[in-house]
């Protein structure tokens, strides 16, 4: 569906120029009429003949009218055009038959009648706009245009009314009269009344034809118009079947009146048709507004609770969000909550599609006052489900960051018992059987067994090497010290021992959680051995507190960093809620103290 | 000698009292905690205690923190604080407080030849004692720049010792050279390194091992 769009800022001469020019020919249709509504004796129009045709002549007339300059102001385009356009076509039959016009005008009213049905069949057919309807439908519009023009141009110019047997409208004043000959303009008369029958025929079918095979939304907004306008086009064919077999038209008669009746009727549904679409352009484009509107004011996340807070005038009211998954309420910040109604309170559930999306706990008289399920409107729900899967997003994080770190801490805890395990039992063991062969050695010595005794004493220095190898093990699994005495002598020793030179530079004397010593020892560890692998000739080290965060920063001198190497480190710092990163030389690892 | 042994592993208390006694020292006490280490010094005033670092109730520094009451109550007795752990950190900081008449041992050593018996006499004689093991650790440090480059094959074993707590005339018999020579490596290497000379024999194991460990 194609909508033409209103620029802002059009010249006012585009905007106001057709409803101008309709407001002139409305004047102009009502200038037509006799409104005194005195029937007269053999009237020389609809209007003229009876006060219901009357009325239903300027309801048609005007209501097309008025419509066209309606649509024009909400959707500018030809459609509009040609509303306006049939109203007055419509309308220039009671100019033809009002006897105190001047000829001229009647002449070119006369000229006019004839284009009403393929102004109506333009408009239908290209409903709503562009180029809908196909090769078809210009052939007929082009058709219809064609046998108007003719009909109106050859009879202004070959008809004289007065040798027209069934005049009645007038039966003079044609100003534009050439010649008169009487057959060309029954023949012209005839054309014009037998190509509105047989092109009424397809273009209806056609119409309802097509209407079937667009989509729903397509047929909603179209099947008012294109519906009324085969109709009027029916009905502008009936009335032309009718004078084909009754060539004397009377008005006063009645089955020229319903005929007529039926005419004014179908335009005026059309005229509704027009009014309707253009209503609707209007409400769409309203609510489109406004929903943007509402989009553009959405709540800042996480703030949906303060908002509505303020316009219900509660502060006491709280909002929690149920996530299906781990079928609990959680609150905008993603922590479980539970949301039960405390004193004054009631309990509100918004609900969409059966499903329930958040509870809203608030003063009990709020319930009372407002139907808060309905008043939040669509957009506020549209907020809601927002907050929603943002709080759901946030509980998900906090618990898999929770399992993480409960993960490392495991990892961690193993090691230290591990270390523990090794300190209390396999070394205590060795020292106690190194002490025994001690005393052996030195029994064997006094009681003069020199074989014996260089038997134990290399035992013994073996069992001396076995317990420097378990020693240097359990410092490698866990180091007690960092534990015992924290970053800093652990970190101490860590540089003595270093394959390359470390300087530690600063180190805080403040402790935190066994998790972030433990990272941060690793981070160190790590850091020194990829500086390494890179060719490193010298690493520097700084440890400090800031804010809450354990700071580590290593810089060394070796080649460019590979971030894929410590993407391990970064997975442990992650688990604690820390963040790894590289500048340059330097890698920092933000750890939180806990 | 008479001693106090201090373990709270029971085969390490008993394997040490009885390389004790083997050797004709007398252990006039067995404790398995701090408090009842405490209690039995001063109760007994031995020459020398020899205490784990590790002991109950937080199995932490314990031992250490016996030290330092033990050396401040009774300037008398001396301390020998033996680990299993190869931390600078504790040894420096037991020989911060107290230089004299402390020592810091690695237990894994402590069965090997005379080590023990040799430690307990340098305490019980006013010395200072740090790990031979310690010292190599940190010697062995990687630096940027070797500021012990500047010292000749001699004043480095002279260090070494000095390190390790050494008196001059230890040093002189360990190097087998005159006391007086060793005074002159010393004040070499002092004034080589920069670093502050002190009268006092045992200060000057506390700068070495700052010096060393950078």
């Amino acid at each position: 569906m194609t909508a033409a769009t209103s620029t802002p800022g059009r010249p006012a001469l585009q905007r106001w120029g057709v409803p101008a020019l309709a407001i002139a020919c409305a004047a102009g249709a009502l200038a037509a009429v006799d409104l005194t509504g005195a029937p007269a004796v053999a009237p020389t129009s609809y209007a003229a003949a009876s006060t219901p045709l009357l009325v239903l002549a300027l309801t048609a007339g005007l209501g097309l009218i008025l419509a066209g300059a309606v649509l024009w102001l909400v959707r500018p385009g030809l459609p509009a055009v040609l509303a306006v356009g049939a109203g007055c076509a419509w309308s220039a039959d009671d100019w033809v038959g009002r006897a105190s016009a001047p000829d001229l005008v009647r002449s070119l009213a006369m000229m006019a009648s004839p284009f009403l049905l393929a102004l109506l069949v333009h408009l239908v057919l290209r409903w709503p706009g562009g180029r809908t309807g196909g090769p078809w439908a210009r052939t007929a519009i082009g058709l219809a245009y064609a046998i108007a023009t003719l009909v109106a141009v050859g009879q202004a110019l070959l008809r004289d009314p007065l040798f027209d047997r069934y005049c009645w409208r007038t039966c003079g004043g044609n100003v534009f009269l050439a010649r008169a000959d009487v057959e060309a303009a029954q023949a012209l008369h005839a054309l014009r009344l037998w190509s509105w029958v047989l092109l009424a025929v397809p273009v209806v079918a056609g119409c309802l034809w097509s209407l079937r095979r667009v989509s729903r939304p397509a047929r909603a907004t179209r099947a008012g118009v294109v519906i009324s306008g085969a109709m009027a086009i029916a009905a502008e064919a009936s009335y032309a079947g009718l004078l084909l077999l009754v060539p004397q038209e009377v008005p006063t008669r009645g089955l020229f009146a319903a005929v007529f009746a039926l005419r004014a009727a179908a335009l005026t549904l059309l005229a509704a048709g027009l009014a309707w679409a253009a209503l609707r352009t209007v409400r769409t484009r309203w609510s489109v507004r406004r929903l943007a509107q509402q989009l553009l004011e959405a709540p800042a996340p996480g703030t949906l609770r303060d908002v509505l807070s303020r316009s219900v005038g509660d502060d006491r009211i709280e909002v929690a969000y149920w996530l299906d998954g781990p079928q609990r309420y959680v609150d905008a910040e993603g922590h479980p909550t539970d949301p039960r109604p405390g004193a004054h309170q009631s309990v509100t559930a918004l609900v969409r599609h059966g499903g329930q999306l958040a509870v809203v706990v608030h003063d009990r008289s709020l319930a009372q006052t407002h139907d808060l399920q309905r008043e939040l409107g669509a957009a506020a729900r549209l907020a809601v489900d927002n907050e929603r899967l943002r709080a759901e997003g946030l509980f998900r994080l906090t618990d898999l960051r929770a399992s993480q770190a409960r993960v490392v801490a495991r990892a961690d805890a193993t090691r230290r018992h591990l270390e523990r395990d090794l300190h209390d039992g396999a070394q205590q063991r060795l020292l106690a059987v190194s002490s025994e062969l001690r005393l052996a050695l030195l029994d064997a010595r006094r009681t003069g067994s020199p074989d014996l005794a260089a038997l134990l004493e290399q035992a013994g220095g073996q069992a001396a090497d076995a317990l420097t190898e378990l020693r240097e093990l359990a410092h490698g699994i866990f180091p007690a010290i960092l534990t015992d005495a924290g970053l800093g002598p652990a970190l101490s020793t860590l540089a003595v021992g270093a394959p390359l030179p470390v300087d530690v530079l600063s180190v805080t004397a403040g402790r935190c959680g066994p998790a972030a010593e433990s990272a941060a020892y690793l981070v160190v560890v790590d850091g020194i051995a990829d500086a390494v692998r890179r060719s490193a000739t010298y690493v520097s080290v700084h440890v400090e507190l800031e804010a809450s965060d354990l700071v580590v920063q290593l810089e060394d001198d070796g080649g460019d960093r590979d971030a894929g190497r410590l993407v391990h480190l970064e997975d442990r710092v992650a688990a604690l809620g820390g963040r790894l990163s590289t500048q340059g030389p330097v890698l920092r690892a933000e750890i939180p103290c806990g | 000698m008479r001693v106090v042994v201090a373990d709270d592993a029971v085969l390490i208390r008993e394997g040490i009292t009885s390389l004790l006694r083997s050797s004709g020292a007398d252990v006039v006490a067995q404790v398995g905690d701090a408090d009842q280490l405490l209690h039995e010094v001063r109760r007994h005033v031995p020459d020398v205690a020899v205490v784990d670092i590790k002991m109950p109730p937080t199995h932490t520094d314990e031992g250490l923190v016996a030290a330092q009451r033990i050396r401040e109550e009774l300037p008398e007795v001396g301390v020998l604080v033996l680990s299993q752990y190869l931390e600078p950190a504790y040894a420096m900081r037991l020989v911060s407080d107290h230089p004299e008449k402390v020592g810091y041992l690695l237990k894994e050593r402590i069965f090997s030849g005379e080590v023990l018996l040799d430690a307990l006499r340098r305490v019980d004689e006013g010395e200072t004692v740090v790990d031979p093991t310690i010292v190599s650790m940190l010697f062995g440090r990687r630096r940027r720049l070797d500021p012990l480059a500047v010292l000749s094959g001699r004043e480095r074993e002279t260090l070494v010792l000095l390190a390790e707590g050494l008196s001059n005339k230890a040093i002189a018999a360990r190097l087998v050279v005159a006391e007086r020579t060793v005074e002159a490596h010393v004040t070499q290497v002092f004034a080589k390194l920069r670093l502050p000379e002190s009268p006092d024999a045992h200060r000057r194991v506390l700068a070495v091992l700052t010096f060393l460990r950078g």
